[in-house]
């Protein structure tokens, strides 16, 4: 080692061995988030999203089914699309993708890191992002969380080097890239008003206030394609449409839903966040207000906001891991201080806080699978209705927290649908949620029964079922889907299907069964039925 | 249902019973025995087809579902008859499209085919509907597309035979019986013993070749004690030589079985199927027979065995419906007027009218051309082979279902590519101009560093 620092010379030794590590970590976050990428099929969002990319690259059977212009704008997709065009329609490639966005945010946070505190905080920082279950978990999804993540993770680079540096190039790239942020997933909208109102508030920070009128500008030009595209394609009323459901859709979970979710991202990363924020809060410097301010309004708004989901807060997750990466500093130095105060060598505030933050990362990386296994149970009633002796299916519930993972059975069961069944099909489903995922692996168009027939409270790409007993006499629906993970979220709809199902003498074609572990008779996740006019 | 069931057996034994012996009795040189040996088997056709289905509707002529169908030997628009033949200025009744998927019934017997026919002048048919309730007019009604969509889209997409007759002149039931044996009988009187006539069904059990003839609501009927309701569409069931056999007469079976056993992909060799209740035959509704059979249709090119099979649709009579061919005089019985038949096959020469000459016992021709099965009566025995309609030295066709019912629609917004790809450009651009602008920033501040330095 001493060699090696010798010929490199000692003052560019401490940089090969921050490249050297930073390497390293992004090699593992990379790993970790490749490992077994297309072990579980797309989940109903991913299936959406990389159809939309399916019917930009031009296959049109996609776009037949899903659509082009939905809730959100088009720039993963897009990006997606080159790829399909490249190399065909897989979800694994824009899985692929999205997993190139994850290992971005690993690196981008760290260079936030190093901007504001140095190598070792860029390493620390890095270390966090990439061993945290929470963006794994989300960055291994073709999600548009994960690269909207990535572009507000670029945009407070930029604004942290604008701080620093008060170059005027340095705001415009951070509204460009907060602009794609939003061409990504238009909730990176909330990360405006915060730096808005730190740049206005704080004025060493803006020199002039003409580069803040141009970067507004160039924030302007780069979410136009969203407005331009949709009104270009004659579509300007869906996003309205999409924003009068948004408006007016039902909560979906309690209040409790995110402060759930600090197991996922790991409870010592979470301790360390808390420390950091409380450090920040403490200090008030300019940089940590930045960050403080970013996670307060995105998370406090999703927080108040009735739909809440899984993948939603991904987008805070750089300003998080850095405040952890504070907080890591912090207890570094009151190590050392500890140390020196008990009279013995201190080790150094830095190596402490670097080997806090390596046992929290990798104890965080412990709780990953634990934090998305679903959990299987019997459906008692279900049962009751298609009947309860040995011969029958023992259909099953499965609560699985929404974004956290692939849909359990549902690539293998719509491949077998593809496999088994003619093109033209058409089936019913409990949700839309696995009537999506059939869509994509199948080609075969999938209607579902709980989709509301009120226009204002259902997603307006979905159809809405009226009377599924005449959709069934006139021939125009073959078959019926149980899933158990549609079955734990919509009991009156799954109960429904069945009833269906025994009304029109329905033959049990397809049954994909799971063991259960305190149960003699396997429960079925998946059934389907055919039936007949 | 039970009531309902009860009800429309009494009324089908009733005028089975009322119509059968009238047609015994005019029927002095029915079809004979046959005299041939086996038929040549085709083995190229063997090879292929694994699965026959005869689905059996009722109640409809050629030009009643067809007539307008483009291609076809039907009618138009100017097609009349007179209201009295033998009066020619009593007026004329014109061929109309009706708009209704239900219509009043209409007289199908064998008197009222007999003045329809009018001795081959085609002209009797208003006048022998005159004293029913759907009027003298009602006869020269005709479907289209608009009315029978799916089967119209079947005919699109396979083979139509538009000089298909029945094979006897009159109503359905003496034809359900030409469709089993090749030819029609007298029912047994109450109490007497049943008879024997060969049937396609002993042919196949001496060739070890399986069968099943599938009834819609069969279990209902066995239920209910009401079998004998069944007896003109199901008439083996009157026939010792198969209702007397216990193996044969669990061959007969309700519908249901052969959607199961369809779903595991299989199949008897050779199936019939009737679907009492939804027979289409007026005042039935049209569309709930169309709707069930398509999607038997459906059913059965999903399954696996859809690359093996051959699929005869037809209807057994007239059903008091106007058509402008006269049938050719084979016997005493037959041909009775045309109906319609649809060949749906991977193997089917698609898209096409089959003008052939033929009848019910050319469907059975073509089986025993399958199995190498000896003919029947004379009548099969002479009959036209219908594997004229095939082209078995193709590898098959894919299935094409037809499309039924119509689809909930979805607020699914598609624009324009190109719209999307120029509007997405617009960053792309802009990123280009703040690299251009940064770089040439840089290189001037270079500039001005270096010429402060000189």
């Amino acid at each position: 080692m001493r060699h090696i620092r010798t010929a490199v010379g000692a003052r560019h030794y401490g940089a090969v061995l921050t490249v050297g590590a930073a390497v390293a970590i992004l090699a593992a976050g990379l790993a970790i988030r490749l490992h077994n990428l297309g072990q579980y099929g797309l989940n109903s969002d991913e299936a959406v999203y990389a159809a939309q990319a399916a019917g930009l690259g031009g296959f049109t059977q996609y776009s037949h089914l899903f659509g082009i212009f939905r809730a959100h704008p088009l720039l993963i997709q897009l990006i997606v699309s080159i790829l399909y065009r490249l190399s065909g329609v897989t979800g694994l490639g824009a899985r692929e993708v999205c997993v190139a966005f994850g290992v971005g945010l690993i690196l981008v946070t760290g260079l936030v890191a190093l901007t504001l505190w140095g190598r070792l905080a860029a390493l620390i920082a890095m270390l966090c992002t990439a061993l945290s279950p929470y963006p794994i978990s989300v960055s291994r999804q073709m999600l548009l969380d994960g690269p909207e993540a990535f572009f507000v993770a670029v945009s407070v680079l930029f604004l942290c080097l604008y701080v620093r540096r008060t170059n005027h190039l340095f705001l415009w790239g951070a509204a460009f890239a907060a602009g794609l942020a939003f061409l990504s997933k238009e909730t990176a909208i909330l990360m405006v008003p915060p730096v808005l109102v730190f740049l206005i508030l704080a004025p060493h920070v803006v020199r002039r206030y003409r580069d803040l009128l141009i970067a507004g500008g160039i924030y302007l030009v780069t979410i136009a394609p969203y407005p331009l595209a949709e009104l270009s394609a004659g579509k300007a009323s869906t996003g309205l449409d999409y924003f009068v459901w948004q408006i007016l859709r039902p909560a979906n979970h309690s209040l409790l839903f995110y402060p759930g979710l600090f197991g996922t991202i790991g409870w010592g990363i979470t301790a360390l966040v808390i420390i950091g924020t409380l450090t920040a809060i403490r200090r008030r410097t300019t940089t940590e207000v930045l960050l403080l301010s970013l996670v307060v309004m995105m998370c406090g708004f999703l927080e108040l906001w009735p739909t809440k989901g899984y993948e939603y807060l991904i987008p805070a997750m750089a300003p998080v891991m850095l405040l952890a990466t504070s907080g890591a500093r912090t207890c570094g130095a009151a190590f050392a201080a500890v140390l020196v105060r008990l009279g013995r060598r201190a080790t150094g505030a830095a190596r402490a806080s670097l080997a806090v933050s390596v046992l929290v990362a990798l104890a965080a990386v412990g709780s990953l699978l634990f934090t998305v296994s679903p959990v299987l149970t019997a459906d008692a009633t279900a049962a009751a209705l298609v009947g309860s002796d040995s011969g029958q299916p023992l259909p099953a519930r499965v609560t699985a927290l929404a974004g956290s993972g692939g849909l359990m059975a549902g690539r293998p069961t719509a491949l077998w649908i593809k496999a088994h069944t003619l093109p033209g099909s058409v089936f019913l489903t409990i949700g839309p949620t696995f009537a999506n995922v059939i869509q994509f692996y199948s080609l075969d168009r999938a209607l579902a029964l709980s989709v509301s027939t009120n226009p204002l409270h259902r997603n307006p790409a979905y159809a809405a079922v009226k009377n599924a007993d005449l959709l069934i006499r006139s021939g125009a629906v073959q078959y019926l889907v149980y899933d158990a993970y549609s079955a734990a979220r919509s009991v009156q709809f799954a109960d429904r299907i069945l009833a269906l199902a025994h009304k029109f003498n329905g033959i049990l074609v397809y049954q994909y069964d799971q063991h259960h572990s305190s149960a003699a008779r396997p429960s079925a996740v998946v059934l389907i039925y055919q039936v007949q006019p | 249902m039970r009531q309902f069931l009860r009800c429309t057996g009494v009324g089908l034994v009733t005028g089975w019973l009322l119509t059968a012996p009238a047609m015994a009795a005019a029927a002095p040189l029915p079809p004979q025995p046959a005299t041939a040996g086996p038929v040549a088997i085709n083995h190229l056709a063997a090879g292929k087809i694994k699965h026959v289905f005869v689905i059996v509707q009722e109640g409809h002529s050629f030009d009643n579902y067809f007539g307008t169908f483009p291609g076809v030997t039907g009618l138009s628009a100017s097609t009349t008859v007179p209201l009295n033949p033998s009066s020619p200025a009593s007026g004329v009744v014109t061929a109309h499209q009706l708009t209704t998927v239900r219509t009043a019934p209409l007289d199908n017997s064998l008197r009222a085919a007999k003045q329809a026919l009018n001795g081959g002048a085609m002209n009797g048919f208003s006048a022998t509907q005159q004293s029913l309730a759907g009027g003298s007019s009602l006869t020269m009604g005709y479907y289209t597309a608009k009315e029978i969509p799916y089967y119209w889209s079947l005919a699109r997409k396979y083979v139509l035979a538009d000089h298909f007759f029945s094979s006897a002149l009159g109503g359905s039931t003496a034809n359900h019986q030409f469709l089993v044996g090749a030819q029609s009988w007298a029912p047994a009187a109450a109490g007497a013993a049943l008879p024997t006539v060969p049937t396609i069904f002993n042919r196949l059990d001496g060739a070890g070749v399986s069968w099943g003839y599938f009834v819609a609501q069969y279990r209902k009927h066995v239920a209910s004690g009401l079998q004998a309701a069944l007896l003109p569409q199901v008439p083996i069931l009157g026939l010792a030589n198969i209702a007397g056999n216990p193996a044969d007469l669990a061959r007969v079976q309700d519908l249901s079985t052969l959607y199961h056993d369809l779903a595991r992909g299989s199949a008897p060799a050779v199936s019939y199927v009737v679907q009492p209740g939804q027979t289409e035959h007026a005042p039935g509704n049209i569309a709930s027979g169309e709707i069930a059979t398509v999607g038997l249709i459906n059913t059965i090119m999903r399954s696996r065995i859809w690359s093996s099979s051959a699929i005869f649709l037809t209807w057994s009579d007239w059903g008091g419906w106007y058509d402008g061919v006269p049938p050719p005089q084979v016997d005493s019985v037959g041909y009775g007027f045309r109906v319609p038949l649809l060949i749906v096959s991977p193997f089917a020469d698609r898209g096409t009218i089959y003008t052939g000459t033929a009848d019910f016992t050319s469907i059975l021709k073509f089986i025993e051309t399958l199995y190498g099965l000896p003919p029947l009566t004379t009548r099969d025995q002479a009959a036209t082979n219908l594997m004229g309609a095939f082209s078995f030295h193709t590898r098959g066709g894919s299935p094409a279902p037809v499309t039924m019912g119509s689809m909930p629609t979805a607020g699914l917004a598609h624009g324009s590519l190109t719209a999307v790809v120029v509007a997405y450009s617009v960053p792309g651009l802009l990123l280009l101009f703040l690299i251009t602008y940064a770089g040439s920033t840089w290189l001037s501040r270079n500039r001005r560093r270096e010429e402060r330095k000189a």
